[in-house]
């Protein structure tokens, strides 16, 4: 893409259930976001997706003053003298459903691992992982009729050192050639071959006329070699193809002029870029909580980012919470007395009109320990999957986590968006917290293919709500006992300093773009990251809405199982957050 | 921020396009401009059947590539079920069976591969009107003018039959005792369902459908294993039918309708219910979806009015929210209720 100096953007991301815009525009010299607007996503039965984003993007004209908009409802690109219409569109999607990719390999810890590893992206749903190792040709009749009933997308094949035998995988093509030349076109799965070159022409003659395969480098080309890109770039090659063919899609991408990307694989993008600017070493963990489910990803300056997705959501991701047959799940995150019945009829109806919002103390209470619920089965989830990518970091231990989704940018304070990423995730150490408030991150990666200093200065200034630095103790001490001593000093002067009790939250004031130096004195059974338990120190820390706050609630997090202690220790948290 | 148009969930008459389509290629029997009734066949096709593997080397214990001196059939080859694919041993006593019946599809590394025999499939108009379109070896298009309300929830398919009413008032719950033989080949409406055994009698009794405000929530798994089509027009949980909405079922009580119970997915339907208006009745309203207005009839969907209908009095936008005052049925209170928890019936 030619990198230019546009005047004025428009960013798009379509979720499942909201549809949100975001205006940017060059002031004095200075790209900024000038506006957001937020609509429901139409379905096809209302009018297609174009029809939500064009209600975006009228939304955005009244707040900005200017047409973006022809009157055929297309954009008006380029920007004319008078300031209407816009450089360039950016148009994220989670809409697409994931790419499903089965992998058929030799040899478990080999090739199959490395083809892992390869297909471990952010748009790919690896549905199966088939292993040949043992003697002879040792498919499971199970492997392959699920193979062939439910074929996936993209079935790819591994195995073999560059140079190795080259029968095996003949025969595993045979087999498979002959399974799926049994199906329709339409329904048999794109063959990506990615093993011992050699085998590569003798593969290909099997599945003759029934797929074309394509050859992409061995992934494994030597026990102590590892080749990924080759594969990777076809699975993406292959998504993008796919995402192209999606009318819904397919119109936004032509409506746009530019091509949709998938909004989790823009979003690790961007995530890159602010693991790198902020120096950030254990890496970035991205959260999203949406309504068909969550995704969190995490994305560190180098290797691969790793990404989950659990179909706990917030709207008809609901249903899959529910079926987890644990009816006091939700409840026991809520300070409002209600039945767990009661609580499960009601977020049915949220399940089956998302699109609604809380109106009543109760009602956000509700959403908000669902969200609780949804994010953290999904977290926990992350960590057991991530168990092996850790390369001797602890799973999932970022510097930063940035939360993104409409409870978080809605809730009604900065402080009930922390609490609830603090009670899902239950980070340690010391982490920075921060908020996608106006959706932008996924978008700001398109914007940076085509101007990266409009991106970056919008990055810089608009992206991210800071919501402070996080000191969270791992380990558990008898409640009200003191957990730490924090003193915060700012340019050379104290600002605070006092005795955290343990079973508490305390706030330090430090304000959004503040630099400050904290000391930390724990108690002998706490870990605050700086080494082994009981160890103290002085950190630079920065500032944000809410400050510094102090977790010393012990993790792993315990709630009291008295139900009366329970909703008093909820509340005091949610107040204790509040307060400076 | 601008309001939201906002499709309406009742229609008391509209015009529909109904597209039906079959699963596999085949045969469409219908043209464009010819008038089909609802249970005529509009196009016919076969399902393929579920492929099998069957490992004969192993079950014979011989060599893959020895298969095929043992095989006893030929590829293409009809066999039913437990027929003898392959044999092998001393007097050919080790065989592999046909799990079921089908034909041969090929033989390769040791394994038959069996589909089993494809599935004739007929598809039906499920809606009296005139094909406007016809999806060349997938289907057509129905256009009708009907009566049409859309739900919230739903199971099952799709199922054409005539309305019986069992609850007096749109807050009544449906008793499993009112589920008597009279509800046979019928879609029964009710106010709402709290009552598995309703359900059971329903399916029992072979009821076409259901059409009900509120259903309890446990009840959907119940609705979606017993393969009952239901719609759901209000919400989860005892939530009455909306009085608009009992009103129009109440008056069409006894006419024919056609209940499909919606699907998920990238096609995702809504569940609905469709009236054939015999006569058009005046003129045809096709209701655009338009922002909420002044006078509107509307339905509030989410908590402390959940299920509550009224009026809209205002329209009021104000720091980038949209609200709506809105005066409740049956009481004189006017409330603000959040623009995105309010839905047009009408």
């Amino acid at each position: 893409m030619v990198e230019g100096k546009g005047e004025a953007y428009l960013l798009i991301d379509v979720g499942h259930v909201l549809t949100h815009a975001a205006y940017i525009a060059r002031v004095e010299g200075t790209a900024r976001l000038a506006a957001v607007a937020e609509v429901t996503t139409t379905t096809a039965a209302e009018g297609g997706l174009l029809d939500g984003v064009r209600r975006a993007t009228a939304n955005l004209e009244l707040l900005v003053g200017r047409q973006i908009l022809d009157r055929a409802g297309e954009v008006r690109q380029p920007r004319d003298g008078d300031g209407h219409g816009v450089d360039g569109v950016v148009v994220t999607a989670s809409l697409a459903p994931l790419l499903r990719v089965a992998l058929v390999g030799l040899t478990c810890d080999f090739s199959l691992a490395s083809a892992v590893r390869a297909a471990t992206l952010p748009y790919v749903s690896l549905e199966r992982t088939v292993s040949l190792e043992g003697p002879g040709d040792a498919w499971d009749a199970e492997d392959l009729e699920a193979l062939v009933q439910e074929p996936p997308e993209v079935l790819v094949i591994v195995g073999g050192a560059d140079g190795g035998p080259v029968a095996p995988i003949r025969e595993m093509g045979e087999t498979l050639s002959t399974a799926y030349s049994l199906l329709a076109a339409s329904q048999r799965p794109a063959v990506v071959f990615a093993g011992n070159e050699r085998a590569c022409r003798p593969l290909e003659a099997t599945f003759a006329g029934v797929v074309e395969v394509s050859a992409v480098a061995n992934v494994r080309p030597s026990p102590e070699k590892e080749n990924l890109g080759g594969l990777q770039g076809e699975l993406a090659h292959l998504f993008y193809k796919r995402l192209g063919r999606s009318e819904g899609l397919r119109q936004l991408g032509t409506w746009a002029g530019s091509a949709l990307r998938h909004d989790l694989d823009a979003l690790a993008r961007t995530l890159r870029f602010v693991a790198c600017r902020h120096s950030l070493a254990r890496g970035v963990l991205g959260v999203d909580a949406g309504g068909n489910g969550c995704r969190v990803l995490w994305v560190r300056p180098r290797g691969p980012a790793l990404n989950w997705a659990a179909p706990f959501g917030l709207g008809s991701g609901l249903g899959a919470l529910r079926q987890r047959r644990d009816p006091t799940a939700v409840v026991r995150w809520m300070c409002h007395p209600i039945s767990w019945a009661e609580a499960w009829d009601r977020l049915s109806n949220i399940e089956v009109r998302p699109g609604g919002v809380p109106e009543t103390e109760e009602d956000w209470d509700l959403q908000q320990a669902a969200l609780r619920e949804a994010l953290g089965a999904t977290w926990q989830g992350a960590v057991r999957a991530w168990a092996g990518y850790a390369e001797g970091q602890a799973v999932g231990e970022a510097d930063m986590i940035v939360a993104r989704g409409t409870s978080f940018t809605h809730a009604r304070t900065p402080g009930q968006a922390a609490l609830m990423l603090l009670d899902a995730l239950q980070p340690t150490g010391l982490v920075r917290l921060a908020l996608d408030w106006a959706n932008l991150l996924p978008g700001l990666s398109g914007l940076a293919e085509r101007d990266a200093q409009a991106a970056v200065q919008v990055y810089d200034n608009d992206a991210l709500l800071e919501l402070g630095t996080l000191v969270a103790p791992r380990g558990v001490l008898r409640p009200g006992s003191r957990a730490l001593r924090v003193r915060l000093t700012v340019a050379g002067e104290e600002r605070a300093e006092l005795d955290v009790p343990a079973g508490s939250i305390r706030r330090l004031p430090l304000g959004v773009n503040e630099r400050g130096r904290l000391e930390l004195y724990p108690a002998r059974g706490l870990d605050v990251g700086l080494g082994r338990r009981g160890r103290g120190g002085v950190v630079e820390v920065r500032g944000g809405a809410l400050g510094i706050i102090i977790d010393a609630r012990g993790r792993p997090l315990g709630l009291p199982k008295d139900e009366e202690a329970r909703r008093a220790a909820l509340e005091a948290w949610q107040r204790e957050i509040e307060q400076a | 921020m601008r309001a939201e148009p906002i499709a309406s969930r009742l229609y008391a008459q509209t015009v529909v396009e109904h597209e039906r389509r079959l699963p596999v290629p085949g045969e469409v029997l219908v043209g464009a401009g010819d008038h089909v009734e609802s249970g005529d066949v509009i196009a016919r096709g076969q399902e393929r059947g579920p492929l099998h593997v069957v490992d004969a080397a192993q079950a014979l214990g011989v060599a893959r590539d020895a298969l095929p001196h043992c095989l006893r059939v030929q590829v293409g080859q009809e066999v039913r079920e437990g027929q003898v694919l392959a044999a092998g041993g001393f007097m050919g006593w080790r065989t592999a069976l046909a799990p079921v019946a089908g034909r041969v599809a090929g033989v390769a590394a040791g394994r038959v591969f069996l589909e089993e025999t494809p599935r004739p499939i007929e598809l039906r108009a499920n809606l009296p009107g005139q094909v406007v379109r016809v999806l060349p070896g997938h289907g057509a298009v129905i256009r009708a003018v009907v009566a049409r309300l859309v739900g919230i929830w739903g199971a099952g398919g799709e199922s054409y039959g005539p309305l019986v009413l069992r609850s007096s008032t749109p807050a009544d719950s449906l008793h499993w005792i009112s589920v008597d033989l009279a509800c046979r080949g019928k879609i029964v409406v009710a106010g709402c369902c709290l009552d598995k055994r309703a359900l059971l009698r329903a399916a029992r009794l072979r009821a076409l459908g259901l059409v009900v405000g509120g259903l309890a929530e446990e009840l959907r798994a119940v609705a979606l294993e017993l393969g009952l089509v239901v719609v759901v027009t209000d919400g989860l949980g005892a939530v009455p039918m909306a009085g608009p909405v009992f009103e129009l079922l109440a008056a069409h009580e006894g006419d024919d309708a056609l209940a499909t119970g919606g699907r998920d997915g990238p096609a995702a339907r809504l569940p609905e219910l469709d009236i054939p208006l015999g006569g058009v009745r005046g003129p045809v309203h096709v209701a655009p979806d338009r922002p909420l207005a002044v006078g509107d009839r509307v339905r509030v969907t989410r908590a402390p009015y959940l299920g509550a209908t009224g009026h809209v009095q205002a329209i009021v936008e104000a720091e980038g929210e949209v609200w709506a005052r809105v005066t409740l049925d049956g009481d004189e209170q006017t409330v603000a209720v959040a623009y995105r928890n309010l839905e047009r019936l009408g």
